[in-house]
């Protein structure tokens, strides 16, 4: 039998992924859709937000093969206007409410932003169904199953619990939610897996948060690094694992570099700035192992913009 | 003109891809094994092509083959396609990028910088509009901490009139002046004409013609409606920056800062300059000397207490005094009350316990 000295091992295959927009483009739709959404008082928007994602996912390749974003301003317009509908029903009508009735207002008022809280977990998981719904990769769409019940009672309770250990459950809790999703979602008909275990990320806690304590603070970078590698690696697809090889150093390097970057040029360095992070993250990634792509199959998009444009307006969004 | 170019296919149905050769044949984008099949025969003129991606890359579609794509590498082959009628998204490079991406930065910087300064003169003249028991029910708690904190006796009451009567004979600043239990040496104007005297402002004046000209000031804040014309401008540009930025709070109704502005009662430079000169119009009318209000804010601005708060709400020290300074009514007249009002005036919170005394009435 013959063997190709130049092919890797099955499970040596890896498939890198790459960034190459550039600072200058960015620029320029950044500035042409802020001019037109000022234009249009704001109208515009869905559709910029769009066209800086279709931009930013054909310029991210993985394995040689660029992402496409497949989302509409439209249907982005039309989830924008429900979730217009809801706030003002949930801040504006207490609001009114309370001309009339003062302490009825009050009491609407403190309801409503309850409301809007209790509604952080379901936009969450909203956004990133339909971010992943409007995905593809080799034509293929991403997805993330149903299921922001089980997501909202994880954030509940893991709140909960945090609270009454003073914060120690809080990296439980996020590893948690991240397994929720990271387990329900797809790559076409190929689920992602996640096999990060609450133990090692509490002891990877408890370790860099003594470490920053013992350094005040100077370990904090190092610390970020380590909790990002642990969770890519921790997650899978098929016979291919995550790889990160974030460094302390990275971080710290694109932290000075976006504060730098932004500051002292008054933000106007913001698309250079978020093309170097962005560089650098995907330099650092990669899927490690074997895919059989011929196996993956197609799967309906899934997820509708409202979920997205909530939690762009609750804060809570990829600001993507 | 490419007429053939390698690419690569994906068929939607699996993530399999395949690398295929595609070329035009008349109205036709075709795709082919190397050997075999005809894998693709689009219609170039239905076809919609992404060329987003900075190394050339576009992915053909055609809407009559679902989740089907070709990535095309080739921009020459891709502006083939466009040139035989495709729908091609691309974006701008080179010189063509600079120029979209400079202008467009410079015509919105241009059109904030305008949105910024004709702000004043929109909210202004709307503000004038509004009646002012529409401004007044704005800030009913405000109106309720000011109530509780009132210094009134029938003597401070009647030396406030005489001042005011002095001030503006005919009435027609509808405003309510009243003397409130504040550590603070301040004049405010506040939303629905209401004007506040400070306890502290009362016994650092030593003449009511130094109260005369605060308080000639701050009924020029109220003929001219600052408050609401303030409060009315910061939640324009608020607005107008949240609907670019996507920001939902900025449909709320009085954003942070302008209930920091209302709470804080700041006015811009150019409302303060207005209302100066208003003042001394109005002292000058009156025949109330200007001296005593200058050297009041001379005495204020070398005082180094942190109750003296005048200054740091009405900005521009150095301008006002100018303004002041000029004296228009330069002879000394006989003073605006006498030394009985005037001490009316001084004593109306010690007269009255009931109104409690504060720091700060606003936060």
């Amino acid at each position: 039998m013959t063997t190709h000295a130049a092919e890797p091992a099955e499970d040596e295959i890896e498939h890198r992924v790459t960034y190459s927009g550039s600072g200058s483009v960015l620029f320029v739709l950044i500035f042409k859709n802020l001019l037109l959404t000022l234009l249009t008082l704001g109208i515009y928007l869905p559709w910029a937000r769009t066209e800086r994602r279709r931009y930013l996912w054909q310029n991210i390749a993985v394995g040689g093969h660029e992402l496409r974003y497949h989302g509409t301003g439209t249907e982005m317009f039309l989830g924008y206007l429900k979730v217009l509908s809801g706030y003002l029903a949930l801040v504006g009508l207490p609001l009114g409410i309370a001309k009339v009735d003062e302490t009825v207002g009050r009491a609407l008022q403190v309801a409503g932003l309850a409301l809007l809280v209790l509604l952080l977990p379901i936009a969450i998981y909203g956004s990133r169904r339909y971010l992943l719904g409007r995905t593809s990769l080799r034509g293929i769409r991403f997805g993330l199953e149903p299921g922001v019940g089980g997501y909202w009672m994880k954030c509940a309770l893991g709140t909960l619990l945090t609270v009454v250990t003073l914060g120690f459950y809080a990296p439980v809790m996020s590893n948690d939610i991240r397994r929720y999703i990271v387990d329900r979602s797809r790559y076409g008909t190929a689920p992602f897996g996640y096999d990060g275990t609450n133990a090692a990320v509490f002891r990877l806690a408890m370790r860099g948060s003594l470490l920053c304590l013992l350094t005040s603070g100077l370990y904090y970078p190092w610390f970020i690094a380590s909790l990002a590698r642990f969770r890519v690696q921790s997650a899978y697809i098929h016979g291919a694992r995550g790889k990160l090889t974030l460094t302390g150093g990275d971080v710290l390097v694109l932290f000075l570099v976006g504060t730098l970057g932004t500051f002292l040029t008054f933000g106007l360095g913001f698309p250079w700035v978020a093309t170097y992070v962005l560089r650098t993250l995907a330099s650092r990634l990669s899927f490690v192992g074997p895919i059989e792509w011929s196996a993956i199959g197609q799967r309906a998009a899934s997820g509708n913009a409202a979920g997205d444009d909530l939690a762009n307006a609750l804060d809570v969004g990829l600001e993507l | 003109m490419t007429d053939v170019t390698e690419a690569t296919f994906m068929d939607g149905r699996s993530a399999e891809t395949e690398t295929v050769r595609a070329r035009i044949e008349g109205p036709y984008l075709v795709a082919s094994r190397e050997v075999g099949a005809e894998l693709v025969r689009w219609p170039i003129g239905q076809l919609h092509v992404d060329a987003l991606n900075e190394h050339g890359v576009a992915h053909v579609e055609w809407p009559g083959a679902r989740d089907a794509v070709l990535a095309l590498r080739d921009p020459a082959f891709t502006h083939a396609l466009a040139a035989g009628g495709a729908r091609v998204h691309a974006l701008p490079f080179g010189r063509r990028a600079a120029a979209i991406g400079l202008g467009s930065f410079v015509f919105f910087a241009v059109l904030l910088g305008l949105a910024y300064l004709n702000s004043g003169v929109v909210s202004a003249a709307v503000a004038r509009r509004v009646p002012a028991e529409v401004e007044r029910a704005l800030s009913p708690r405000m109106q309720a901490l000011v109530a509780r904190h009132t210094c009134r006796t029938v003597a401070s009451d009647a030396a406030l009139a005489e001042l005011r009567d002095r001030l503006d004979p005919d009435h027609r600043v509808r405003a309510d002046v009243r003397i409130v239990n504040l550590r603070v040496v301040n004049g405010y104007a506040l939303p629905g004409g209401v004007v506040l005297l400070t306890s502290d402002l009362l016994a650092e004046a030593e003449s009511p013609d130094e109260v005369a000209g605060v308080l000639a000031h701050e009924l020029a804040h109220v003929e001219r409606r600052d408050a609401l014309s303030q409060m009315i401008r910061n939640t324009l540009l608020g607005a107008l920056w949240s609907a670019t930025l996507g920001d939902y709070s900025g449909l709320m109704v009085v954003d942070p800062k302008t209930a920091y502005d209302t709470a804080t009662l700041s006015f811009s430079r150019d409302e303060e300059a207005a209302a100066d000169e208003a003042s001394v119009d109005r002292l000058t009318r009156a025949g109330i000397s200007t001296r005593g209000v200058s050297r009041f804010l001379q005495r204020l601005a070398e005082s180094d207490e942190d109750r003296v708060t005048w200054l740091s709400t009405h900005p521009s020290p150095a301008d006002r005094t100018a303004i002041l300074a000029a004296q228009r009514l330069a002879a000394e007249g006989p003073p605006v009350l006498d030394a009985n009002a005037f001490a009316d005036l001084k004593m109306a919170c010690t007269r009255t316990p009931e109104a409690g005394s504060v720091r700060d009435l606003f936060f």
